[in-house]
């Protein structure tokens, strides 16, 4: 799957990543069977592009998000990673001291403002302790220096540098996380639904600084959301994730204008739309979500798929590449002709629609 | 299903039919070793019962890294100190009934089995095996069921005459010494009805009691007479007596419309009185009487169960019991 596009370098190519997860029970925490929260997972991101990763919770997007920073070892699979230095290095398998160097390069931006922050430290020594443990930068007026124009750089007041956490609104202190963040100068940003904990009127300001921010320091991000207006707004391409697995991928505008994957179809179908006229004509998932620990046979998805024919239930299907950049896993995403939302110009409404009768 | 590697502390007469081959026999579980402090017995066990491996030291059993779990069917004096010696090695523990002397040292065998180990709390269980026993849980199924009503109260009448074995003062044996067995054959067999109410009818709540000897023949006491009351407000009356000259064993649980009738020892069948009339059942027991609660304790040890009988509703029991005796010199009630 992996290709350089648009004359830009594959800055991470995830090849068959598993991470696996034992099942303990009783008192002797035998292993009695595996959770498959991340089956096999295969894509990339170039350099400079968003990659939204989405899907229900539980499918395994923040699973992989943590094996691609190694906050969890993978069961097996590769994590290329382009080092700035042009080098390309296996993340799963480099040791903890050669990790400790590539954070520099792989930051994250954590789901809540309000539990990513040590209450009792100011801003000044969050955002400026990778620096001091990274980057071994000791001298404080230094560190304050570059601080300083962390806090700018995400419109935050150098004065708020001795203020702590609870003194900033959600927003506010999801801007100092991104600070934290670009402390380092990292190259990749691996963002865990950096803005679902923050209030309507403030996640497109968050997302707008993400926007300004990669174009000013040509920054990478794989973006990890349930939200698909969110993703929308803010992602090059998007992979969509099942029980562990991914579906589709696809450039955005193609994915929300044509998926071809029932389930993507589906996701669509959820996203709330704020115009009492418009109502939904597409059929809505039935069932719950398969379990990653007793996956059903075949495509993962057959049982709550309405176009599940024999062949869905006894074999998996591939991921494969049915148009140009847009891989889908279903035996019949070539026949099916799902409708997405419409003009990918008003995608900002998805959903299908038609005026209420 | 993992396989639960028994080490029985104690492999004497409790253990031959009633418990050994339930553990041999439950799913999922095995008898690895035994102990018994005459070397000789517990190799003449372990032989008869196809066992690999005896000990005459439960210290060596219990670091046995081939035993996961460990029985203790002691008599009830030294409950206490095997079961804090288990749970210190990591293990888990099932006990014979009584659980203990008093009730004091039951609370001090659940502190060790909730601290005592590094790596957290180890289950204690206790082997009040007629919460599993399908004939009891008949009962249960009655009452929950609402065959006989809300339920007013429970009158308990057990008589025994002495035994022959209890005429020789030289030679007791140790279920009529209260240090060994914490009281007399009260202790001993009421435990189980004591228990078995609980399960049914929760908590007692108050107790009073009057204890005596009134034979003669050994130091415990052999007669015992109580009321008490459920948290539920279930009143209850009870009385023990091991000097007649016939056997009486009868429960009752009467209710506002209806009556069962039950004994806990025998096989008589169980009656159902309502206003439709008398109807029996007539529900015998294993042969391995203890193989039931067994399987379920191993359930709960391979997280697929949960087992009713453990350590903290074993210790209502003690508690029930020690209240029902403080009045007999004989007794050292722990609090």
């Amino acid at each position: 799957m992996a290709e350089m596009t648009n004359n830009k370098p594959i800055i991470l190519e995830v090849k068959n990543l598993k991470k696996f997860f034992p099942i303990e029970k009783g008192f002797f925490k035998r292993v009695s069977g595996q959770v498959r929260a991340v089956d096999d997972v295969s894509f990339f991101i170039n350099e400079g592009e968003t990659l939204g990763l989405v899907g229900e919770s539980g499918c395994g997007k923040t699973t992989t998000a943590r094996c691609i920073l190694r906050a969890l070892d993978p069961s097996s699979g590769e994590i290329l990673f382009l080092k700035d230095s042009g080098e390309k290095v296996d993340i799963a398998a480099l040791d903890d001291e050669e990790m400790r160097y590539l954070r520099s390069e792989i930051q994250m931006i954590f789901q809540d403002p309000y539990a990513s922050l040590n209450p009792r430290h100011n801003i000044l020594d969050i955002v400026g302790e990778p620096l001091f443990v990274i980057q071994r930068m000791t001298n404080r007026e230094e560190r304050q220096a570059r601080v300083t124009e962390l806090l700018e750089l995400v419109g935050l007041r150098p004065e708020y540098l001795q203020r702590f956490p609870h003194a900033f609104s959600g927003g506010q202190r999801q801007r100092i996380v991104i600070a934290r963040a670009l402390a380092l100068n990292p190259r990749l940003i691996i963002a865990d639904e950096p803005v679902s904990a923050l209030d309507v009127s403030v996640q497109a300001q968050v997302l707008n600084l993400m926007l300004d921010l990669q174009r000013k320091l040509n920054l990478t991000y794989l973006f990890v959301a349930h939200d698909l207006s969110v993703v929308k707004h803010i992602s090059d391409r998007v992979a969509v994730m099942y029980v562990g697995k991914i579906v589709e991928i696809s450039p955005t505008d193609e994915l929300y204008y044509q998926p071809l994957h029932p389930y993507t179809a589906a996701l669509m179908e959820a996203v709330p739309v704020a115009d009492p006229r418009v109502q939904s004509a597409m059929i809505e998932l039935e069932g719950d979500v398969a379990s990653p620990a007793n996956p059903p046979s075949g495509c993962y998805f057959h049982p709550r798929c309405q176009y599940a024919i024999d062949i869905c239930s006894k074999e998996p299907p591939e991921l494969i590449e049915l148009r140009p950049e847009h891989y889908v896993s279903c035996h019949r995403a070539h026949e099916l002709n799902l409708e997405g939302i419409g003009d990918p110009t008003s995608i900002d409404h998805p959903g299908k629609r038609e005026e209420a009768k | 299903m993992t396989i639960i590697r028994w080490g029985i502390v104690g492999c004497g007469n409790v253990t031959e039919v009633k418990s050994g081959p339930g553990l041999q026999k439950a799913r999922g579980s095995s008898l690895v070793a035994v102990m018994r402090r005459n070397g000789d017995l517990a190799q003449d066990y372990a032989r008869r019962h196809d066992v690999p491996t005896w000990y005459d030291d439960a210290a060596a059993l219990i670091h046995d890294p081939q035993v996961d779990a460990i029985y203790v069917a002691t008599p009830p004096s030294s409950h206490k100190a095997y079961t804090i010696m288990a749970a210190q090695a990591g293990k888990p523990v099932y006990v014979e009934k009584p659980m203990a002397l008093n009730y004091a040292e039951c609370v001090a065998m659940i502190d060790a089995c909730e601290t005592a180990n590094a790596k957290g709390a180890v289950p204690l269980f206790v082997a009040y095996y007629r919460r599993s026993l399908n004939r009891f849980l008949k009962i249960k199924e009655l009452l929950d069921s609402g065959a006989i009503g809300s339920v007013r109260f429970v009158n308990i009448a057990f008589y025994q005459p002495v035994r022959e074995d209890e005429l020789n003062p030289d030679e007791l044996p140790w279920r009529v010494l209260p240090d060994v067995a914490g009281g007399g054959r009260f202790v001993d067999e009421a435990a189980h009805q004591l228990d078995f109410l609980d399960y049914v009818l929760g908590p007692i709540r108050t107790v009073h009691g009057f204890a005596a000897n009134q034979a003669g023949h050994y130091p415990a006491e052999d007669i015992v007479s109580s009321v008490f009351v459920f948290e539920s407000g279930v009143q209850g009356v009870g009385t023990w007596c091991f000097s007649t000259i016939d056997t009486l064993d009868r429960t009752e649980i009467v209710g506002s419309k209806g009556r069962i009738a039950y004994s806990t020892f025998d096989d008589a069948p169980i009656t159902l009185t309502t206003s439709a009339g008398t109807r029996e059942f007539a529900i015998g027991y294993p042969i391995h009487i203890q193989q039931p609660l067994i399987q379920s304790v191993v359930d709960a040890l391979n997280g697929v169960g949960i087992c009713p009988s453990t350590g903290a509703s074993a210790a209502r029991t003690s508690w029930v019991m020690d209240q029902m005796l403080t009045s007999y010199a004989g007794k050292k009630v722990g609090c």
